[in-house]
Order: structure tokens, then C-alpha cells, then sequence
């Protein structure tokens, strides 16, 4: 990040090619569109090479930062094109299916670590983990959660708070380790 | 306040904490969180300890190339090129920008490279294959006779058997660091594994596990083993449940305990069966 902070632009494909996946990934999974995913992750990579003082280590890992903008800039897209919600979130969004790209050996690192996420996942009630799903991958408000799933309002957000403790304990240490482990394509 | 109700209230306002950093609060919420979060140390790091399992969560979103043309486009922008965004383009067969050594290059080389082993698909492999199988018996043989224990002499007849079989591949398990520690010796019903250069580890408290890895799936735990020697040594595995297709990737893992945990922790060398 100090490169590109001095505006070294291969550091900034650098940092690409090592996030600029899972980036993808998930605004592709959020939008359900390859093109508006696509738009996301240029404006993220954008924001980091003109914004790339913002960053502050002491307050959390680079891939943490990266991923939580991508996250933001996908949700606000997705809001913005309302016809585009595809009112997913369940568990069947999560199923495997075959990709062309990635090398083996990408996805053998990759498929450890989604691994470890999709059975934290797994792990968590149905109310919980629906809600967090409704959240985080289809960008839904507590509010709008509560209302598709006929669920009082505090109760969502109580179920929410309880899924996100849970996968907490579960991950501890993941990213972490992850930071060290340049493979994985998970930090900088 | 009681402490208990303290608490309470707490968790109300720890509620808004995940449901910010999701962006899931309504805005007269948003707000209100805000003002709190100037006062309340907690929450900020509530916030902050969400948007760690978030990022994680990001991992378990189907995995998904971008199409190289997001790439350049990154990278002209990044420039100030005046060359405009290609996105939604369709890849080039081969690229043919300036920037001959970018990646986008070798995105598209390796495209190329894929393509033309569907075109010849036994030549360049056999030939690499009897090269590489070449390479490690000869440096097996070589090990073995400046040896003549039992293992090491074990170790060759079981390479040498796969080199003799047509049906048996050899996949070798690397490091990051492009050291190969560990290699398979892969049958459609039958694994065997040879081991040479993962370290020691201690018997009563650690175990290595072999992980089969299915393309963008979760790893499934083939075999526990130790190495309590130096050089080769021949670790048998357990048939696996169906064969193992092409796409598998294989992996090794350090444990804490005993037996394989239901997910691995990161895995020390990797490699693919279709390699």
C-alpha cells in the first residue's frame, strides 16, 4: 500500500491481481450482474489509487478495508437498481457450481479457505444465517428483512447480532492467518 | 441501570453495530448510531470486528474470474491513458496492447495455452510427464544408493511401479515457495503419497492431513500421517470415495491433534491431479 501511496501503479495491479477476484466475486454475487460487478470493482481499485491514504493499518487489515468498500459500493449499486434484487440470500445461493478461470492451484487455496466459510455458515441457525445472507449478499435492510420474512424488526436485528458473534468465534484467526498468506490472495 | 439492564442496552445499540457495518440500517438508525459511536469505544470495535467476518463472508461467494478486460481497463485509467474502458468487450483471442509484459498478456497467453492443449493433448503431456517421472526417479535412485534402508528402497519400487503404469499420475505437492515437499502418486482408485522435505512434527500433539480439494468446493480429508523421518518415505491412503476427477486439487496440512478437523487450517503444499 506504501507503493501506492507514492503512485506506483504496479503496485496497484499488484494489489489487483490479488484481490481483484474475490472483489469480483462478491459484487458479482451481490448485483447478479457481470457488468455492473465489473463497474464496482474498477470504481474500488479506483478509490484505492486515488484514495490510498485513507487507509489506516492500525485500524484493520488492507483485504478487510477492500472487500468492505467493494461490499458498500456494491449495495449502494444494488439499491440503486432496485429491478436488479433478485431477493436472494438463502442458503441454495451458496451451492457449488463449476467456473471457468482460476488455476487449480488457486482454487485449491481458495476452496480451503470458502470451505471453512460455507460451513461456518452452515453452522448457524436458519433464522440467523438467512438474515445475515438477506444482509450481506443481497443488500437488504434490517427493515426490508423483517418485512420479506414476516419477522418483528428487533427480532431481526437480534438474530443478526447472534449470527455475527457466532461466525466470529468461529473465523477468529482466519484473516489473520490469511494476512500472512500471500496465496490466498487475502491481503497485502 | 442495573448492570444487567446496562447490558441490555448495550446489546441494543451492538445490534446497530452489525447492521451498520452491513449498511442494513435504516438512515434515521444510521444516524443515531453514528452519534453513539463517538461516545462508545465498544461499538466502534463491533464494527470493526464485523467487517472482519464480512470479509471472510466474501470467500464463500461463488468464486468468479473478472474478464481481462476489467484488468486494462484498471490500468489505462491508473495511466490516464486516453485509451477509453474496454469492459464489456469480449476478450481478445490475443492481446495486442503496448504493454506486452502486463498481465493481461499473460491472461490471454494462458488462454492460448489451454487451447493448444486441447489441440495436441497427449504429445506435450507425455512428453512432460516421462521427463518429469524421469526426473524423480533418477533422483530417487540416486538418494536410494547412497542409502540402502528399507524405505528408501520402498520408495523407489512404488514411483517406479507408477512410472510403469500408464494409468498412474504424479502430482506433485508444492510450497508457495515452488518447493515440491510431497508427491501423489494418483490411480482413478488408489492414492499413494511420497513425502520429502515436510518437517518433523510431533507425534502426540500434531498430524499432517492430506485433503482432497474438489474445484470451488470444501476440502474433504483423505488420509492423517506423520512424518517422523527424514528423507522419502511412502505414506498409504485410504481408497477414495469416487474417483478422483481431473479438476481435484490436492493439498497438505499441519493439524493441532489427532485426527483431520472438519476444515484445514492453510495448507503448507498443493497440487493438481489434471497437472
Amino acid at each position: 500500500m506504501a507503493r501506492v501511496v507514492a503512485r506506483d501503479g504496479l503496485a496497484l495491479e499488484e494489489l489487483y491481481d490479488r484481490y481483484g477476484r474475490p472483489c469480483y466475486a462478491l459484487a458479482r454475487r451481490i448485483l447478479s450482474d457481470e457488468v455492473l460487478a465489473q463497474d464496482v470493482v474498477q470504481e474500488v481499485f479506483l478509490t484505492v489509487w486515488r484514495d490510498a491514504s485513507r487507509f489506516d493499518v492500525s485500524r484493520g487489515a488492507f483485504a478487510t478495508w477492500l472487500l468492505s468498500m467493494t461490499h458498500h459500493k456494491a449495495v449502494d449499486t444494488v439499491r440503486r437498481e432496485e429491478n436488479l434484487r433478485k431477493r436472494r440470500g438463502s442458503a441454495e445461493q451458496l451451492e457449488l457450481r463449476e467456473v471457468e478461470g482460476p488455476t487449480v492451484h488457486e482454487e485449491v487455496w481458495s476452496g480451503l479457505r470458502r470451505g471453512r466459510v460455507v460451513a461456518a455458515l452452515a453452522s448457524l441457525p436458519d433464522a440467523q444465517r438467512h438474515a445475515l445472507e438477506l444482509a450481506y449478499y443481497g443488500g437488504y435492510t434490517q427493515r426490508e428483512i423483517a418485512g420479506l420474512t414476516g419477522t418483528p424488526l428487533g427480532t431481526v436485528k437480534t438474530r443478526m447480532l447472534a449470527g455475527m458473534r457466532r461466525l466470529r468465534d468461529q473465523l477468529h484467526g482466519l484473516g489473520a492467518a490469511a494476512e500472512t498468506d500471500t496465496e490466498f490472495g487475502a491481503t497485502s | 441501570m442495573s448492570s444487567s439492564s446496562a447490558a441490555r442496552e448495550h446489546d441494543r445499540w451492538e445490534e446497530l453495530a452489525v447492521g451498520s457495518a452491513l449498511d442494513a440500517l435504516e438512515p434515521a438508525d444510521e444516524q443515531a448510531f453514528q452519534q453513539h459511536t463517538l461516545i462508545c469505544p465498544l461499538c466502534r470495535q463491533t464494527v470493526a470486528d464485523t467487517r472482519v467476518v464480512m470479509a471472510e463472508l466474501a470467500y464463500a461467494a461463488m468464486p468468479a474470474d473478472p474478464p481481462p478486460t476489467l484488468r486494462a481497463a484498471i490500468v489505462a485509467a491508473v495511466e490516464g491513458s486516453e485509451r477509453p474502458p474496454v469492459l464489456q468487450q469480449p476478450a481478445p483471442e490475443v492481446a495486442s496492447t503496448a504493454r506486452a509484459e502486463t498481465p493481461v498478456v499473460e491472461l490471454d497467453s494462458r488462454r492460448v495455452r489451454r487451447r493448444r492443449a486441447v489441440l495436441s493433448p497427449w504429445m506435450g503431456a507425455a512428453a512432460s510427464l516421462v521427463l518429469v517421472l524421469a526426473l524423480v526417479v533418477w533422483n530417487l535412485v540416486l538418494q536410494a544408493q547412497n542409502s540402502t534402508t528399507a524405505r528408501q528402497n520402498r520408495v523407489v519400487a512404488v514411483v517406479l511401479h507408477c512410472v510403469e503404469d500408464s494409468a498412474c499420475r504424479t502430482v506433485p505437492l508444492k510450497s508457495r515457495s515452488g518447493q515440491t515437499e510431497a508427491t501423489a502418486l494418483v490411480r482413478s482408485s488408489r492414492v499413494e503419497l511420497v513425502v520429502n522435505g515436510l518437517a518433523r512434527n510431533d507425534v502426540k500433539t500434531q498430524t499432517y492431513v492430506l485433503w482432497r480439494v474438489p474445484q470451488g468446493g470444501a476440502p474433504v480429508a483423505m488420509a492423517v500421517f506423520d512424518v517422523t523421518k527424514s528423507g522419502p518415505t511412502v505414506i498409504p491412503v485410504p481408497p477414495p470415495k469416487g474417483e478422483l476427477r481431473p479438476i481435484d486439487g490436492l493439498a497438505i496440512s499441519k493439524e493441532a491433534g489427532r485426527r483431520a478437523p472438519e476444515t484445514g487450517s492453510t495448507p503448507l503444499v498443493v497440487g493438481s491431479v489434471s497437472a
